[in-house]
Formats: structure tokens, C-alpha cells, sequence
């Protein structure tokens, strides 16, 4: 297939006729062959960014579109050679399976067998051909999302937009497709821009993440940057779940009512130390910094997911640990967490 | 025992619901083959006599009513296909207004539309005497069934989201509308046809003040022929009407669920879900 184009994103800002802002101008470059993950909550213009970038809105005054250096943000989609996959899929229910993957080839004016041959080689790419011959209405959820980027696909573009493609699907499915369209979108090597509300899709399918929040970049970052150390509280908070302790720092020490914890931050009257339910240590009562009471215990097979709580105070931490480690709710532990593993915002 | 009883009473119901509604079609279409109305069928016998009456003297307006039918699918097609679909692309409150004027003729009697027909264009002579003026009020009467219809299926199928897929897929505008909006909007435009045809051969309010002497379509002959012929006759007249209505409606709707059978509805065959 054809190596994928860059993308620049120059100050694209979107606001809508009735003067709602959905998009603060924001600038991102992406790499030839890159797959980059737009992550957010629903209504941060993440889904506006990606139709900007489509061709399917136009961007305020200002902003600009380049493909490969080539300004195309007053092109319409149909001239931009993008492949896009719709949240619904939009496939045509008067086509069949192959007549849809074949579509794009029909446009271009490519005869019925050639095209027929192309889709073919596509569908069988994606383990579909024996659905080739079936319509749209008899096709299951997974079925159609596939067909609908094999059909993306046929067309060999230089950029493939991908709009929560998944989040149609049941958990178990949602799943086995993600892996199945990481190994083929690195197979293909094709700029790929995927947008999803599901933090567990952006950190497997995007080389780079964009968390966005209310119309703007929060964070742009690698997954591991993203998680280990976000931006501002919104990634903290959006991303993973996340523990907060405040209190005052004295000599390197952090106090709260259920204890102290040793932590590399200059004395404050008022601080907040974050850090991950898997960077802290349960320990027996006494040991570690914290006392807390355990209120539940989830288990998760590999791992189990332990509620803490201070009576008095209503602290209430959670950690992630062994599974294996049998403990009983009401019982007093202790809590320690090494300092390295704090973020501090 | 008492599942049976209910069950009776369902089928009584189910008779008597049947019979009110065909037995004075029955009734009415027997009359126009009995020789004397009055002496009964059984009596004076059965004649085909009526009916050809009626054909030698109203078999003008028999044609005229299919000729503006047909005139006036034409026209809810080429207007109202493309009006239902700028309105179902570019909604705004404008749209929405539109929408609502369009669906007036619905609400308003049909005298008050041919009256202000008559007043707008009752001086244009040759207008004003030719069939056309009666297409002219069907066209007004019928297009909001045509608008309706199509919009429906168009919100149905999310013609928007389909359209966006044509187009990235490289289609422009003209492509998009006839390999992917129209095979799908086919239900509805099925639907619409079936309701202008009917409509159009029915009509009687507007039509009878909108005619002349010259333009006399199938439902004012109708009334003609009941305010001055035999009763047989205006029976036969029924019977005529019968049968040229019914198979044109079967006709459409075979034809509707034949290709409702390749289209998206599907509901003729059944999706399998491995």
C-alpha cells in the first residue's frame, strides 16, 4: 500500500453559526505513517478536529489544513484522498459487501472486474471474503466495522480517520478488533489519526496521544508521558484513576490525618501529592506513613483493586496489588509510597 | 373455555368490522351490473349494459383523471423528491417553516384552495379552461404527501452520515445522491407515489370547482352521473372506477415490495447473524 502523508494542523479553530467556540485554534504536525490518538471526553472538539481535518468542516478564518506540505483546507473531503471510518459506520444498506468496498474504485471510474479483483484483495486482507456477497443488514456490529475500513482502506489513502470506529462494540469485541487494527494499520504504514473517548484504545493504537478538554490540547505526549506525568489536573484526572492527598508540607514531609509520607517537594501550607493505585504498597498496621482502614476489596483475577479509608477524616485511597494477598475488609493497614512515584501539579 | 370464548368473540368482532366496510362497496358495485335496480339483481338479472354505457359516455374523463394522475406524479417527483431532500440536509428554522407551509394544503378544505386558484389565475383564458389548472391544484393538494414520505425515510436512514461516507470515498455531490441517497430513499418515494396516485384519482372538492365542462375528471363525472343518470349507471360508473384503482394500487405495491426486498429495509428477507 502507499506510505502514508503528514498532516499540519495550523491554527484550526472551529466556532459554530449559532457562536459556540467547539474548537480553540490549536497547531499539531504529524508524521508520514504516524497513528496519533485524540483522546477526550465528549463535546472537547475532538470529533471537530477530526472532521477539520477530513474536509468535512471548514475551519474558522485563519486556520490552515496541509497535507504533505500541500494546503488543502478549502478542499472538500471527496478531493483529499482521505479514508474515513464513521462512528455508524455509514455503509450503503442498497450495496453489498463488496460494492461497498469497491465504491471508492467505482468514483474513480475503475471498471467492475478491476475493481471487483482490488476489493477482493482487500476483503481477504481482512479475513472477510467469504462476506463478500452479503448486504449490509445481514452483517453483525464487528462485521460492519471491519468491512467499514476494509472500504477506507480499498482506496489507498494517504490518511485514514478513524471516529470512535469502536465504540459501537461490546467489550469483548472492542477488544479483539483494537489489537486487530493496530497490526494492520503497522502492517500498512499509513498516517492514521484515531479518535476515541476510551483511554485504553488511545494508549494501544496511538504512537502519540492528544488529550483534549473543552475545545483545546490539554496534553500532547507519548502514553507513557500521558499517564506518568500529566499535564494538569484535567489528564490526572481523565486519564486512569488517580489518588490525592492534601495537606501541608514541612521538611520534606507531607501531613494528613491518616499519617505522614516522605515526599521531594519544597514546605507548603497547602499541597496536593497525586499518585497511581499501583505505585503504593499495602504494608502491615504501623509500617509505611499512612494508616488507613480497608473498606472493599475488588477482585480482578490478575489483580485486585483495594478501597481505603480514614474514618475521621473521609480520606479515601485506592490501591492496585497481588491478587493473591487475602485481605479482609475492616481490617487496619498500613500505606507507603516511594517518593519518586508522586506527581505533583 | 374462557380462551375460547374471547377467541369467538374476536372473530365475531373481526366480521362485523369487515362487513361494515365491504358491504356497501359490495352493495354498490352489484348495483351497476342489475338490469333494474329496483326489482333487485336476483329478479331482472345481471347485464353488463351499465357498464358500457358509462364507457361511451364517460370514458373521457376515465383517461383525463389517469393523464393528470400521472402529471401530477410527475410533478410531486420532480419537485418533491428534491425539495424533501435540501430540507432533510440543511436543517434550519427556515426549513422548518418551509416544511410547515408546505403541509398547509393538508389542513385547508380543498374549496378554499381551488377558490384561491380561481381568484389568483381564473382570468388566464387558455390556463384557466386547459387540464393543466386542475394539475395545478393536485400538484398543491398532493406534493406535501410526496415532501412527508421522503423525509421520513431520509431522517430513517441518517442520509447525512451515508452521504459523508460517499463523499470520502471520493464521490461528489451528483454521485453521492444517485448511487447512495436515491437506491435508498426508494421506500419513501414508493409511498409518496402510492398516495399521490390515489389521491389524485379520488379527488373530488377541488377538483370540481377547478373543472369545466371540457375537463371533467373520474370523481366529477361520478357525481354527474349520480345527480343525473340512472342509478345503475352511477353504480357501473363505481365499478369502473374499481377497477381501474385496485390493480393500479396492487401493481404499486409489488412493485414497492420488490424492490423494498433489495433495499434497506430488508424486511423481506430475513439477516443472518453468525
Amino acid at each position: 500500500m502507499t506510505s502514508g502523508v503528514s498532516i499540519s494542523v495550523a491554527g484550526v479553530g472551529k466556532t459554530f453559526a449559532d457562536g459556540t467556540q467547539a474548537l480553540r485554534p490549536v497547531s499539531i504536525d504529524v508524521a508520514a505513517g504516524e497513528q496519533l490518538a485524540i483522546l477526550g471526553p465528549s463535546g472537547c472538539g475532538k470529533t471537530t478536529l477530526l472532521r477539520i481535518i477530513a474536509g468535512l468542516e471548514h475551519p474558522d478564518r485563519g486556520g490552515a489544513v496541509l497535507f504533505d506540505g500541500r494546503d488543502v483546507t478549502r478542499l472538500p473531503i471527496e478531493k483529499r484522498n482521505v479514508g474515513m471510518v464513521f462512528q455508524s459506520y455509514a455503509l450503503f444498506p442498497n450495496m453489498s459487501v463488496i460494492d461497498n468496498v469497491a465504491y471508492g474504485l467505482r468514483v474513480r471510474g475503475m471498471a467492475r472486474q478491476a475493481r471487483h479483483a482490488e476489493a477482493r484483495r482487500v476483503l481477504d486482507m481482512m479475513r472477510l471474503s467469504e462476506l463478500s456477497q452479503r448486504r449490509i443488514d445481514q452483517l453483525s456490529g464487528g462485521q460492519r466495522q471491519r468491512v467499514a475500513l476494509a472500504r477506507a482502506l480499498a482506496m489507498k489513502p494517504g490518511v485514514l480517520l478513524l471516529d470512535e470506529p469502536l465504540t459501537a462494540l461490546d467489550a469483548a469485541l472492542r477488544d479483539e478488533l483494537r489489537a486487530e487494527i493496530d497490526a494492520l494499520l503497522r502492517s500498512l504504514e499509513i498516517t492514521t489519526i484515531y479518535v476515541t473517548h476510551d483511554q485504553a484504545e488511545a494508549m494501544v493504537l496511538g504512537d502519540r496521544v492528544i488529550v483534549m478538554e473543552k475545545g483545546g490540547v490539554a496534553q500532547a505526549g507519548s502514553p507513557r508521558d500521558i499517564y506518568f506525568k500529566p499535564a494538569n489536573t484535567f489528564v490526572a484526572g481523565f486519564i486512569g484513576s488517580m489518588n490525592r492527598i492534601d495537606g501541608p508540607i514541612t521538611g520534606g514531609m507531607l501531613a494528613c490525618p491518616a499519617g505522614h509520607l516522605p515526599v521531594r517537594a519544597a514546605d507548603a501550607a497547602s499541597a496536593s501529592v497525586r499518585f497511581r493505585p499501583e505505585s503504593a504498597k499495602l504494608v502491615p498496621a504501623g509500617q509505611g506513613g499512612l494508616t488507613l482502614e480497608i473498606e472493599r476489596v475488588h477482585f480482578l483475577g490478575a489483580t485486585q483493586r483495594v478501597y481505603l479509608r480514614h474514618a475521621e477524616s473521609g480520606l479515601a485511597l485506592i490501591v492496585d496489588g497481588n491478587s493473591r494477598l487475602d485481605l479482609v475488609p475492616g481490617t487496619k493497614v498500613g500505606l507507603a509510597v516511594d517518593p519518586s512515584n508522586f506527581i505533583m501539579l | 373455555m374462557q380462551a375460547t370464548l374471547l377467541r369467538s368473540v374476536q372473530v365475531l368482532a373481526t366480521i362485523l368490522v369487515t362487513a361494515f366496510l365491504v358491504v356497501p362497496m359490495v352493495l354498490s358495485l352489484m348495483a351497476g351490473v342489475t338490469v333494474n335496480y329496483f326489482q333487485g339483481i336476483l329478479r331482472s338479472g345481471v347485464t353488463l349494459q351499465w357498464v358500457a354505457e358509462v364507457w361511451a359516455l364517460y370514458a373521457d374523463t376515465i383517461l383525463l383523471s389517469l393523464k393528470i394522475a400521472i402529471a401530477t406524479l410527475a410533478a410531486t417527483l420532480a419537485i418533491g423528491v428534491p425539495a424533501a431532500y435540501v430540507l432533510n440536509r440543511h436543517p434550519s428554522r427556515l426549513s422548518r417553516a418551509i416544511e410547515e407551509i408546505v403541509t398547509l394544503p393538508l389542513a385547508i378544505p380543498g374549496l378554499a384552495i381551488a377558490l384561491a386558484l380561481l381568484i389568483s389565475y381564473g382570468s388566464a383564458g387558455e390556463f384557466r379552461k386547459s387540464w393543466a389548472f386542475i394539475l395545478v391544484g393536485h400538484v398543491l393538494y398532493t406534493l406535501p404527501f410526496m415532501i412527508r414520505a421522503v423525509m421520513a425515510v431520509l431522517a430513517s436512514i441518517d442520509a447525512r452520515t451515508l452521504e459523508e461516507g460517499a463523499a470520502s470515498l471520493g464521490a461528489g455531490p451528483l454521485q453521492r445522491f444517485l448511487h447512495v441517497i436515491l437506491p435508498n430513499i426508494v421506500p419513501g418515494i414508493l409511498a409518496g407515489s402510492l398516495m399521490v396516485v390515489t389521491l389524485s384519482i379520488g379527488e373530488f372538492n377541488l377538483t370540481w370547482m377547478l373543472h369545466t365542462p371540457l375537463t371533467k375528471t373520474l370523481p366529477v363525472g361520478l357525481a354527474d352521473s349520480y345527480a343525473s343518470m340512472r342509478l345503475e349507471i352511477a353504480s357501473a360508473y363505481t365499478l369502473v372506477f374499481f377497477l381501474m384503482i385496485v390493480p393500479l394500487l396492487v401493481g404499486l405495491q409489488i412493485f414497492g415490495s420488490f424492490l423494498g426486498g433489495a433495499g434497506p429495509s430488508g424486511s423481506s428477507r430475513k439477516g443472518k447473524h453468525p
